[in-house]
């Protein structure tokens, strides 16, 4: 009996690790199916580009001769030593990537802090604040390009009628960059905004409550719990945002075309009009694969500096 | 799971096999097809499936042909990215069309098959001087202009009339010739006066010349090479040799330098014209004069019915040059140098002129306003309707097709060297208001520069 119980305890614990093996490699076909199509997807548009860009910037791939293209080395690589408007690209890069970074955090941890207070009607600016998030760049950028004609511009308008000197704007080699990094914090600020007020909402109203009772003024509440309590999610966005804003783009292409004289021309536009307009596929394919080692570098300081902060 | 994995990647393998492979051709052998960038809704492209549609009916027996239409954005993109990948993918069109100064580059690429020998006796020599040479390259005819364009400068007429008598009289008539220096001369006039009279007319001003230089900004960069290498024409040089490869000696030559300092003073204070003008700043009354296409006809008395507009010839930058200078040149049907069936060939080239013989052409002109590009064509222009704006404009603009309009430069790197001469040296100059030769001769230095480089592949 004892033998049988044994048994049938032997074979239902089987039949049972056996199902159970059935029913794990079962989830793992149900999931590497589900998972099949985007993957697909990700290695012909994402990984197979990549690893194509990347042997093209090896050869004279010239758009028009596809099937004409000759391993010509290093060549690419060091006609950019000499390139002046590669180079220029390339700081015009992170020269808004400095100064959009921080300004665009702080608009959105200031915009935050307001509408996180209780009072009437503050849903409207909340949603007001955040409307610039949710328009397409292109037509934030022609909106703004029309604001900030020199000659007939609103805001030299208003300017004008402030008795403030009208400004070049976008038509200024010193100003157009700035111009647009103004523009792109503005209208980026309201998706951080929503980032930092969900973080406010989850900070303890007690600690602000003992350091009212410890005298502490705004700034000092400001300083030492809020800052510290919304670490994890500023150095979140700190990442993201810096990793979009080395992505610039549309700005400059609608609103400058890259001028005047080069002042907003980014790495990736550069690598566009190479590409496309000048249809040189071979240096521009160059030029995306030094970009990416420098993007691949920024992505490590940036993950070894937050590893320092949370081992801190 | 390594089982698993074996899958998948074969799954992708063949997935990626079947997306790469192609037939080699995108046209049926019973189908000649062509693609446009005229959209199907704008009347460019009404007119061509009209025309393709007569084709058809009236060539029952012969390959049937479908047109295709690509939109283009901006200076031509969507449509030329959808032909480079069709190019990739060895996959073009019997026929298609390209802008005129973009042939050079796909002949020198080796993607257009030359029309000489498969055309009717004397079809060539019936387009106009201008259309011909843009469509040859190397000696050789690829390329059949279906439409010709045109510049010349408008003038407000109600600004004109507040003038004082001695300004108005600076005004050339409309059959006569002018120079860069005049025009420049009489657009100091009407800003010194504009700037210090109260007559109403002038309550918009804000120049005296709209150049359309924010087209440049926005990306359109053939605007400024289209609408100012004349000026170097003018002044009997070019912005690259007649090679199509040597820029240094040609753009920074003595000559050239001269025309682009004339054009400059344009920007001397007080700046008469801005790198930043409003949009539609001549339409709207902003600018009393305006260096126009000839778009802005059919705009303006469309459109803007209340400004009265008149015209007058393109400037000449020497007044003693005599040769042809005034803009000229659009788009071009071209075929698939790829199709090497000597018969298909044949059909191809008779769908070609179809397309643009003397009744294309002024079908055209009717439904689109577009410029003849056949001599024959050319009287079709009406200059006798009920309105004598667009009478006066038509008679300047026929004069310049017949007598003085010249095809851009052909060269293999065109794209390059046309965005480069607009955006570093045309708009710079407007942008930093660099009126002195030294300056000026250090913008076009670089911009030599600059293409040399590039165009190095064209010289191995």
């Amino acid at each position: 009996m004892k033998t049988v119980k044994n048994f049938v305890k032997v074979r239902n614990t089987t039949e049972h690790y056996r199902q159970s093996e059935h029913y794990k490699k079962g989830e793992v076909v149900s999931a590497y199916g589900f998972l099949t199509p985007a993957m697909v997807l990700a290695i012909l548009f994402i990984v197979l580009p990549i690893i194509l860009a990347f042997t093209y910037g090896f050869t004279d791939y010239y758009l028009l001769k596809p099937n004409d293209k000759q391993f010509i080395g290093l060549e690419n690589f060091t006609r950019m030593l000499s390139d002046e408007v590669l180079m220029k690209s390339f700081m015009n890069t992170i020269k808004f990537v400095v100064f959009v970074v921080p300004l665009q955090l702080s608009m959105a941890l200031g915009l935050a802090l307001i509408v996180n207070k209780k009072i009437k009607g503050v849903g409207f600016f909340r949603t007001a604040y955040f409307s610039p998030a949710v328009l397409s760049l292109v037509v934030i950028s022609i909106l703004w390009t029309v604001m900030l004609n020199p000659t007939s511009g609103l805001i030299n308008e208003i300017l004008a009628n402030i008795g403030l000197p009208k400004q070049p704007f976008l038509s200024s080699a010193d100003q157009a960059m700035y111009t647009i990094v103004a523009i792109s914090a503005w209208s980026g600020c309201g998706y951080q905004m929503m980032i930092f007020l969900a973080g406010l909402k989850n900070i303890d109203n007690s600690l602000y409550e003992a350091a009212d009772i410890d005298g502490a003024n705004a700034f000092q509440k400001f300083l030492f719990i809020t800052i510290p309590s919304l670490k994890p999610i500023l150095m979140f966005l700190v990442i993201t945002t810096t990793i979009q804003a080395f992505k610039l783009i549309v700005q400059p292409m609608v609103m400058t075309g890259g001028g005047p004289d080069y002042s907003t021309m980014t790495i990736l536009q550069y690598i566009y009009e190479y590409g496309f307009r000048h249809r040189n596929i071979g240096y521009a394919s160059a030029v995306t694969l030094m970009f990416t080692v420098f993007l691949v570098v920024v992505s490590i300081v940036i993950k070894k500096l937050f590893r320092e902060e949370r081992a801190a | 799971m390594k089982k698993l994995m074996l899958l998948v990647s074969i799954l992708v393998l063949s997935l990626s096999l079947i997306a790469c492979s192609s037939n080699g051709a995108s046209s049926n052998d019973d189908k000649i097809v062509i693609w446009t960038q005229a959209a199907a809704d704008h009347p460019e492209g009404k007119m061509f499936a009209d025309r393709v549609k007569r084709y058809n009916e009236e060539h029952p027996d012969k390959p049937q042909v479908e047109i295709q239409n690509i939109t283009r954005a901006g200076a031509g993109s969507g449509y030329i990215d959808k032909l480079n990948a069709a190019i990739t993918a060895n996959d073009m069109p019997d026929i298609f069309t390209l802008d005129g100064p973009d042939i050079a580059a796909y002949v020198d690429s080796g993607l257009l098959g030359e029309l000489d020998g498969y055309m009717s006796e004397g079809f060539k020599e019936g387009f106009t001087e201008a259309i011909i040479d843009q469509g040859t390259v190397d000696g050789k005819f690829y390329g059949m202009g279906y439409s010709d364009s045109g510049v010349a400068i408008m003038y407000n007429e109600d600004m004109i009339n507040a003038l004082p008598d001695d300004v108005k009289a600076l005004i050339p008539a409309v059959d006569e010739d002018w120079t860069w220096d005049q025009f420049v001369e009489l657009a100091r006039k009407i800003d010194d006066f504009a700037k210090t009279t109260n007559d109403p007319v002038f309550e918009g001003y804000e120049n005296a010349v709209s150049l359309l230089l924010p087209d440049i900004t926005a990306g359109a960069y053939e605007t400024g090479t289209y609408y100012f290498t004349p000026l170097l024409w003018g002044n009997d040089t070019n912005i690259v040799g007649e090679d199509g490869v040597t820029v240094d000696g040609v753009l920074n030559s003595d000559k050239s330098i001269e025309a682009l300092t004339k054009y400059a003073q344009l920007f001397a204070k007080p700046q008469l014209a801005s790198a930043s003008e409003s949009e539609k700043a001549f339409h709207s009354g902003k600018t009393a004069l305006s260096v126009s296409g000839f778009w802005y006809v059919s705009e303006l008395t469309s459109n803007y019915p209340n400004l009265k507009f008149k015209t007058v010839r393109y400037p000449k930058m020497n007044e003693n040059y005599n040769g042809l200078y005034t803009p000229s040149g659009s788009w071009a049907f071209v075929r698939n140098g790829q199709e090497e069936d000597e018969e298909r060939i044949q059909q191809v080239v008779e769908v070609m002129e179809w397309l643009t013989n003397d009744e294309a052409s002024e079908e055209y002109y009717h439904a689109n306003g577009s410029i003849p590009t056949r001599v024959n064509a050319i009287d079709v222009i009406d200059t006798n309707t009920d309105n004598p704006y667009h009478n006066e404009a038509w008679t300047v603009l026929k004069y310049q097709v017949e007598n003085t309009n010249k095809s851009r430069p052909v060269s293999p790197g065109y794209p390059y060297l046309s965005e480069t001469f607009a955006k570093d040296v045309i708009l710079k100059i407007g942008q930093n208001k660099a009126t002195d030769e030294a300056t000026i001769k250090q913008y076009v230095d670089d911009a030599v520069k600059k293409i040399d480089v590039e165009f190095d592949k064209y010289r191995k």
